[in-house]
Formats: structure tokens, C-alpha cells, sequence
């Protein structure tokens, strides 16, 4: 017989171990490595590192392209992110708020980007970029591929979001004698602002990790942190420095995503009372 | 004119008529009602009046002023919708306070405004609280409360009843009757429902397919529908042929019916030979009058509480007869006349041209 209270017991089981094998071991392994003493590796007879040192950290903050490739990928981000989310504004609003002919296959063609796997744009996307002369300003070249990769999302998003705003709570507004700030302050605002967050935090977090393109574009010497991260992976690996990498690329992402999370419930007290209206 | 006038709307969407040709005046403090089925325009109307929707033809004042070309923003009407449609993330003296605030209104005043219609809404327990954390009605009361602050010349009301549960929505419809008496305020109300009409309104108008059928006092409706429709919408009359075979009397008119010949005493003539005639379901008396007798047999019967429905079909056509206090029961014969009174002649012209 099972009973709701043993369910709940085996799926909240089935959720920690989850957690355990995607989060927990892969972070708590990272970190092991990431503290790892050169003069004394970690055998496999150990279970915990001989000695645990904070070399690996300052070796690699000193020594190694980190530096710049935070400043890159810090800068180009928040740039994406707010880029990407003005461009795609008068697409996601005409689909939210309008009905017109062929809306679907609007629709249907900002989405497409999305399904084909994304070295396969990188390499396409690039050779136009090298043909129209962009290629040799990285930074400004990398900024214009991650944005034009990212928009489906951010049209996807805002246009959801756009659709969330009810006509009536417009009407009321106007009726009640408001002007068009006022209303996008009454009316849009409320409803747009969790997908206007989801947007800025997804293309950011996209464009921290974006690869092909950083990759393609950039080499050598333009570095982000994920082509630091693989080339660390490959040409010379070493698994104490890409812990160190991996955790340095993941940290950031953490913070934002709680400060984000936090917001977010603020932002819609009718969530946060669980009754919708 | 103080109060709302509507001159010769006509609201045209690609090459469908919404409305057609509507005149509409509502004089200062008087309600007035627009009724009539899903999608006979109603809606919009209100909406041509309230300023979303500039009419194809036609003017609309406001206090004797044109404001067919005033925006919504800055038209003197306030419009209870039939959601509500609180802004969700704002408490309800927010709510309240918010067409006051558009106005830049200064502090004091926006608190001596809200003071006067949370007193008259019984709100001051909620003012802190949102929207989602009130039921229905007080949602509802809301809405009526933030249209009221600002004092609109004409206030305006979207089926607001329609989303209460049938006890809550007698009280509130009397509610709203009050504060328009107590405030003096000028309204428009849209109802689908007659029985919302005929309580609340000084005057009605029942609108189908676009146009007007007819306008009046409840009274005037109920006793004295002009179309078949009006007859049927408003408190489903029984609507039959009837061929006009004489002229008894100045003012009656014999006439031939599938429930026999019947006398109709009208002050209008009717329009032709063969016209519709109704009769109120309790508008008959029950025994042998020498007049206006009929005899059938009751089909089914169905107890109302307050009072019981008794059906008869003649020629295919159910036909129903509403009393207070009967034994009848179905099988039994029942015999009643109605009187030349309560029969009225109908004019199908309304009816004929919207179709």
C-alpha cells in the first residue's frame, strides 16, 4: 500500500540523490582538485588530496589568460544581455500584442536558430562574418554573433510575456485617465517584468558559456572564459586548473541566478501568495 | 443636455454592421439599461461610449459637449469591467486612489475622496490588502470604488454582475442601484440578463443584431413589448400568429389564433392583416370568463417556487401559463382566459430588416 506520505518520502529521496549525482559530487570533485598541491598529486589510493594548498588558485590568477578572459566575458554578457533584449522588443511586442497574417510562421522562423546544433551555426555564422569584413573586431564581432544567436530566446520570452497583459488592466488604466508612461507602469510593467529578468539572465548566462563562436572568432588571443576552460581541457590538461577554471566560471552564475530568483519573487506578490487573479 | 447623449451610431467592422443607426440619450442621475443577447452590440456601444472605439457614424456628448474625438484618457466616464481588472500588484487603496492620482490630485484630497467611498463601500477593512486576497463581490466593490473616486460624469457598467454567484449578485445589484440614486450618477449598465434590467434601470434600451429594438421603462417593456423579440427576450411572453378578422370597437380588434378566436384591445392598430400577438404567461385568470376563454390540456408542469409554470401545446407550439397557487397537475384540463388587456400587438418590421 503506498500512502501519499511514503511517496512523499521516496520522491523527496529520488530529489536528493539527484541533486547528489548533478550538483554535489561534480562541485565537492572540483573543489578536491581545484586544491590540489603540485609537489604532491593525487594518487588514486587517496581518497581526499595529501595535502590541500591554494597554489592551483593563485598559479592560475597570475599566471594564466584568466584575467582578461573575465574582463571579455564580463563585458561581453551584460552587453548581449541588454542588446538582445532591446532587439528583439518590437519583434516579441508586434507577436504578443498583435494578431496578423502569417503570426505562426513569424513565430515558427525566430525559433528555428534553436534546433540546429549550435557549432554548426558557429562555423556557418562565422564565415559570413569573415565575408562582410566584421571578423576583425573581435569584441564587437563576438557581441553580433552572440546576439543574434541568443534572440530567439528573448523573442520567445517577451513575446509570452507581452501576451500576459491583459487588455483590460490597458483599458483601465486609460479609462482611469493615465498616460502611456503611466500605463506601461500600471499595465505592462507588472506582468512583462518576470520575462524581462528571465530574458537578461538567460542570455547572459548563455553568452558566459558560449564556446563555438568565442572559439572560432577569437583565436588566438582573443580569449572568454569557456575557450580558456576548453583549451585547458585540451592542449595542455590539467585537471587542477580547469577545477579552478570550472569553478571560477560557475560561481558568478550562482550569485546572479539567486539575486535573480530573489527578485523575481518580489516581483509578483500574487505568486508569492499562491492565489492568482 | 447635461447627462450622455448618443446620436446616429453606427459602428461598421470590415463589412459587418455592430451597430446600426443607435440613438441613445441618458439624462443626468438616471440609469439607464443596454440590453440584449451575445454579441447584439452592447458591449460595443459601451465601448464608443467610453471612448475605445471611434464609431463609423455618429456623435457622442457628453454635458451637452461633442466628444467623439476625445481618447479615453481624457473622457469624463468611468467603466466598471466585467473582470474587474484591479491591477493585481497594487493594494487596494492604490487601486482606489489611481484615476486620482492620474489627475494629479493633491494628497489631501485624494484622501478625503478615498475616505467618502471606502465609507460608502464598507472597505476599510481592506485597504492594505490585494486584490487576490478579497473574494468577488468585495473585488467587485473595488472596481465600483475606483470608478466612483473619481466622480465621472457618466459611469459606465460591463455585465459586472456576471462573475458573482446568483445570491451575491441580487445584493450587489441593489448596492449599485443605491450609491447611483445616493451619488446622483448618471450610468449606463450592460446586462445580458432581463431580470437585472427590469429591477435596476429607469430606462431600458434592448438592442439586437446591431439595432434598436425598442426603448422604455421596464414597465413599458414587460406590459408593452413592440417586437417579438423584445417579447421573448423580456420575460419570454407567448408570441402567436393571429389573423385580424374585425374591428369590435374603436379600440378592439376580434382576431383568429391557433387557440381559437380572441379578443385584443390595443391603443395601436395593428400593422396588417396577419401579425404577431403576445400575452404575459401570468397574465391570465384561471375559470370560465366569457371572455377570451381557452381550453387545454397541461402538458407539463413545473414548480418555480413563488409560482408554477404550466405548459400546452397547440399546433406543434408550447405555450405557458404561470400561477401563483394551483392542483393542476399534467394530463388535467385547464381553462383560463386572457384578457383583451394583457394581449399586444407586435410589429416585426425591427425584426424583419435585422435579419
Amino acid at each position: 500500500m503506498i500512502t501519499p506520505h511514503i511517496l512523499n518520502r521516496a520522491l523527496m529521496i529520488l530529489l536528493i540523490s539527484v541533486a547528489i549525482l548533478w550538483l554535489v559530487i561534480p562541485f565537492t570533485m572540483a573543489v578536491l582538485w581545484s586544491l590540489v598541491d603540485p609537489a604532491l598529486p593525487w594518487t588514486p589510493d587517496n581518497l581526499l588530496p595529501p595535502v590541500i594548498s591554494t597554489y592551483r588558485w593563485s598559479y592560475m590568477w597570475e599566471n594564466s589568460l584568466l584575467k582578461p578572459a573575465l574582463l571579455n566575458s564580463y563585458t561581453l554578457a551584460p552587453l548581449a544581455a541588454l542588446l538582445t533584449f532591446a532587439i528583439s522588443m518590437p519583434t516579441a511586442f508586434a507577436i504578443g500584442r498583435y494578431d496578423f497574417q502569417g503570426k505562426e510562421a513569424v513565430k515558427l522562423v525566430a525559433l528555428l536558430p534553436l534546433v540546429v546544433p549550435s557549432f554548426v551555426t558557429a562555423i556557418f555564422f562565422t564565415s559570413i562574418l569573415y565575408q562582410i569584413g566584421l571578423a576583425q573586431y573581435r569584441f564587437a564581432t563576438i557581441l553580433f554573433a552572440h546576439i543574434v544567436l541568443f534572440l530567439p530566446y528573448a523573442i520567445r520570452i517577451m513575446s509570452v510575456s507581452f501576451e500576459q497583459v491583459r487588455i483590460d488592466h490597458i483599458n483601465a488604466a486609460r479609462d482611469l485617465g493615465a498616460s502611456p508612461w503611466a500605463v506601461f507602469r500600471a499595465a505592462y510593467w507588472p506582468a512583462v517584468k518576470p520575462g524581462v529578468l528571465a530574458t537578461l539572465l538567460i542570455v547572459f548566462i548563455k553568452s558566459v558559456e558560449e564556446f563555438a563562436i568565442a572559439y572560432i572568432v577569437g583565436q588566438p588571443g582573443f580569449v572568454t572564459i569557456p575557450t580558456l576552460v576548453y583549451a585547458s581541457l585540451g592542449q595542455d590538461f590539467n585537471r587542477p586548473n580547469a577545477a579552478v577554471l570550472s569553478l571560477i566560471l560557475a560561481f558568478p552564475n550562482v550569485i546572479l541566478m539567486l539575486f535573480l530568483e530573489r527578485l523575481l519573487k518580489s516581483a509578483n506578490p500574487a505568486m508569492a501568495s499562491g492565489k492568482g487573479c | 443636455m447635461s447627462g450622455l447623449a448618443a446620436k446616429k451610431i453606427a459602428v461598421r467592422f470590415d463589412a459587418v454592421d455592430a451597430l446600426k443607426n443607435i440613438d441613445l440619450e441618458v439624462p443626468a442621475g438616471s440609469f439607464v439599461t443596454l440590453l440584449g443577447p451575445s454579441g447584439c452590440g452592447k458591449t460595443t456601444l459601451l465601448n464608443v461610449i467610453s471612448g475605445f472605439l471611434k464609431p463609423t457614424d455618429g456623435r457622442v456628448y457628453i454635458d451637452g459637449i461633442d466628444v467623439t474625438d476625445t481618447p479615453p484618457e481624457r473622457r469624463d466616464t468611468a467603466l466598471c469591467f466585467q473582470s474587474y481588472a484591479l491591477f493585481p500588484h497594487l493594494s487596494v487603496e492604490e487601486n482606489l486612489v489611481f484615476g486620482l492620482r492620474q489627475r494629479g490630485m493633491s494628497g489631501a484630497d485624494r484622501a478625503k475622496r478615498l475616505r467618502d467611498v471606502v465609507g460608502q463601500l464598507d472597505l476599510g477593512d481592506h485597504l492594505s490588502k490585494l486584490p487576490n486576497q478579497l473574494s468577488g463581490g468585495q473585488q467587485q466593490r473595488v472596481s465600483l470604488g475606483r470608478a466612483l473616486t473619481v466622480r465621472p460624469s457618466v459611469i459606465l457598467f460591463d455585465e459586472p454582475l456576471s462573475n458573482l454567484d446568483a445570491k451575491l449578485r441580487e445584493t450587489v445589484r441593489h448596492e449599485i442601484r443605491s450609491i447611483q440614486q445616493d451619488f446622483g450618477l448618471t450610468a449606463v449598465y450592460v446586462t445580458h440578463d432581463q431580470n437585472e434590467a427590469l429591477a435596476m434601470s429607469d430606462k431600458i434600451f434592448v438592442l439586437n443584431k446591431g439595432q434598436l429594438e425598442q426603448a422604455g421603462t421596464p414597465q413599458d417593456l414587460y406590459h408593452a413589448p413592440r417586437t417579438r423579440f423584445v417579447a421573448d427576450f423580456v420575460g419570454s411572453a407567448n408570441v402567436m400568429q393571429a389573423r385580424v378578422v374585425s374591428r369590435a370597437q374603436v379600440d378592439v380588434w376580434q382576431v383568429v389564433t391557433p387557440l381559437g378566436p380572441l379578443m385584443v384591445r390595443s391603443d395601436t392598430p395593428p400593422e396588417a392583416d396577419n401579425v404577431l400577438i403576445a400575452w404575459r404567461a401570468e397574465a391570465v385568470i384561471m375559470g370560465h370568463d366569457p371572455v377570451n376563454a381557452v381550453t387545454a390540456k397541461v402538458v407539463r408542469r413545473s414548480f418555480e417556487g413563488a409560482y408554477t409554470d404550466l405548459f400546452f401545446d397547440v399546433e406543434g407550439k408550447t405555450f405557458r401559463v404561470q400561477q401563483t397557487e394551483t392542483n393542476l397537475v399534467a394530463g388535467e384540463d385547464m381553462t383560463f382566459s386572457i384578457l383583451p388587456d394583457n394581449i399586444v400587438f407586435l410589429s416585426d418590421s425591427v425584426s424583419k430588416v435585422a435579419s
